[in-house]
């Protein structure tokens, strides 16, 4: 930091927009978040100009060239019905990715308002919220989406609104436990002190400080999201054929694994590199928020 | 020690309670009407006389709560009913399966643990070289690579290219090989990563310095005075990746056509047979709990620091 920096920062506290420079300039500083962060930032690219950048269009069969392999007319191959592979799997990112994306935002949503709601007020809510909490962790995340899907009906939206519900008490756990420490700051207890209301020191103060630790878990929830919903596709309950998703893709290439394996490599290279490159984003994320280890 | 373990003991009926009350909501939440399901499957067909038999039989007209009482009474002898396509008791049927889950689970685990442990404090001891970029390389793999595609690669592999295993079939470990890998890769990331940032913890507290100052072999402040403590939060891992492992079974036991408690819910689940559905999912609930309760208690065992708190 300059000298002037270090005037000007010890006349005022940090301002917000300097907290957010800083974390900006960590996270760059993290090779493998950058990598990361191009790497999704490509693979949405790819799929939102899907009808431009796909040799085929996902479709079209071709009969001439069934189960064919890699080459170059069709880089991935082609599967029985002769359509292309790669075309399939860069459609495919179009229900996969939002299909984790929108769980997500689904489990970040309840559980912020159950887990800012269970820490601010403790007692008797706090009690109740955390037990129903509970009671959804003792099922395992799997089985409990299974149960929900069970009720639902198979189906893409379904198994988001399963996957999504299922990571509910993980947010809310996080939430409730940022938000009890929060309210212990200094800061707050100022606010307090100089009669905000209620609702303004949750808007202002508690709610903005509790955003980072559910950031992070909401980019590394993002890659086990799109997991467990490309394995509900797979074993049948979630988008159905011929939605090209990289679940259900890889589940039609199952049964073609002896003669045609590029119809199950591709579909999982796909999900792998998605995940992996959401999951350096996020452990860098984590590094960059995290103080301790500034 | 011994009112925690009271409190523990009455959390976990509670929990169980209300997982009791989630699966018994199961049937009345299914859409369309359970005893016209049941009446279409019969030789007898639905008429309308006849679907009125099974709701009776059922006792679908009870208050709700009536019917949840007669559940959890049925529930905690052992009986959820019968399957609505074979029609043998649902409990018979998990129990049945839940050996070969079991073993997988049991196997996966072994594998984690012990990759886990030995790459945590491996990349730890090595920490910001080579080999613990490599090793956290090889556990981001474990997080990032869904396991339906790693059983199916392994399968490719090692049954179709190499022929070195079997594809399906129960021949003894031969068939448990793969899935357990598979699926003990999936698990072992965790482990890494926790053992790894405990080791990592531990090396920087002032008791291993002193240990070392006072001129402790290498060896003796390592075992001693690292992997001991940094033993211990990986025991809760052991509930936590339980259910991991749970989870991971329906997907392994599809992908390798095994038999086992993952595929017997599956099934139940494509084919409406809700019973065996609730029965499912309500033991391995029960089990997921229970296991959990054993690692919470054997932790105040382990670790002295809560027994006092």
């Amino acid at each position: 930091m300059s000298a002037r920096g270090r005037a000007a920062s010890s006349r005022r506290p940090a301002p917000a927009r300097g907290r957010v420079a800083i974390f900006f300039r960590l996270l760059r500083r993290n090779r493998a978040a950058v990598g990361g962060g191009i790497v999704i930032l490509a693979i949405i690219l790819l799929t939102l100009l899907a009808p431009v950048v796909a040799p085929y269009p996902y479709q079209r069969q071709d009969f001439s060239k069934y189960l064919a392999p890699p080459a170059r007319a069709h880089l991935f191959g082609t599967d029985e019905q002769g359509r292309d592979i790669l075309s399939r799997v860069i459609y495919g990112g179009r229900v996969s990715l939002p299909l984790g994306l929108i769980a997500v935002s689904i489990a970040a949503v309840f559980g912020f308002v159950f887990g800012a709601t269970a820490g601010y007020f403790g007692g008797w809510t706090d009690t109740a919220v955390m037990r129903g909490m509970d009671i959804m962790l003792a099922f395992p995340t799997i089985l409990l989406a299974l149960a929900i899907i069970t009720i639902l009906g198979p189906g893409v939206t379904n198994t988001m609104i399963a996957v999504g519900i299922s990571a509910i008490p993980v947010y809310t756990r996080v939430v409730r436990g940022t938000v009890l420490s929060v309210k212990q700051m200094e800061y707050v207890s100022a606010a307090q002190a100089v009669g905000a209301s209620r609702l303004r020191i949750i808007a202002r103060h508690i709610l903005p400080n509790s955003f980072a630790p559910v950031m992070v878990l909401a980019t590394t929830g993002t890659a086990t999201a799109i997991i467990t919903s490309a394995a509900l596709s797979f074993i049948g309950l979630g988008a159905q054929p011929p939605t090209p998703e990289w679940g259900s893709l890889l589940s039609s290439g199952r049964e073609y694994l002896r003669h045609a394996p590029w119809m199950s490599i591709f579909p999982g290279l796909a999900i792998m590199v998605a995940v992996m490159a959401i999951n350096l984003l996020g452990d860098g994320l984590r590094d960059a928020l995290d103080p301790r280890l500034r | 020690m011994a009112r925690y373990v009271i409190q523990r003991l009455l959390g976990a009926v509670v929990v169980l309670l209300g997982v009791s009350v989630v699966v018994f909501s199961i049937l009345h939440l299914v859409p369309g009407d359970v005893a016209a399901l049941l009446a279409a499957r019969s030789f007898a067909g639905v008429s309308p006389e006849y679907t009125a038999r099974i709701r009776q039989e059922l006792g679908l007209n009870d208050p709700l709560w009536v019917q949840y009482g007669r559940f959890l009474r049925n529930a905690m002898v052992g009986d959820l009913g019968r399957s609505f396509y074979t029609q043998r008791l649902v409990t018979t049927s998990v129990v049945e399966q839940f050996p070969a889950t079991l073993r997988l689970a049991a196997a996966a685990m072994a594998i984690s643990v012990g990759l886990g442990l030995l790459l945590g404090v491996v990349s730890a001891l090595k920490h910001n070289t080579a080999i613990d970029n490599l090793t956290m390389v090889f556990s981001l793999g474990g997080l990032s690579i869904p396991i339906f595609w790693s059983g199916l690669m392994l399968i490719y592999l090692f049954s179709v290219r190499w022929n070195i295993f079997p594809i399906t079939g129960e021949h003894g470990w031969k068939t448990l090989a793969l899935p357990a890998v598979t699926l003990g890769y999936d698990a072992s990331a965790f482990v890494t990563r926790m053992v790894r940032s405990s080791v990592l913890e531990i090396l920087r507290q002032d008791h291993v310095l002193v240990a070392r100052a006072k001129g402790l072999l290498q060896r003796v402040v390592l075992l001693k005075h690292v992997l001991k403590p940094a033993m211990i939060p990986t025991v809760t891992l052991v509930g936590l990746l339980a259910g991991r492992l749970l989870g991971g079974a329906v997907v392994v036991e599809t992908v390798f056509s095994r038999q086992g408690v993952g595929r017997l819910a599956l099934e139940a689940i494509l084919y409406k047979d809700y019973f065996l559905v609730q029965g499912v999912v309500l033991l391995s609930a029960v089990v997921y709990v229970l296991l959990n309760l054993a690692v919470d208690i054997s932790y105040t065992w382990l670790d002295p620091r809560i027994r006092y708190e």
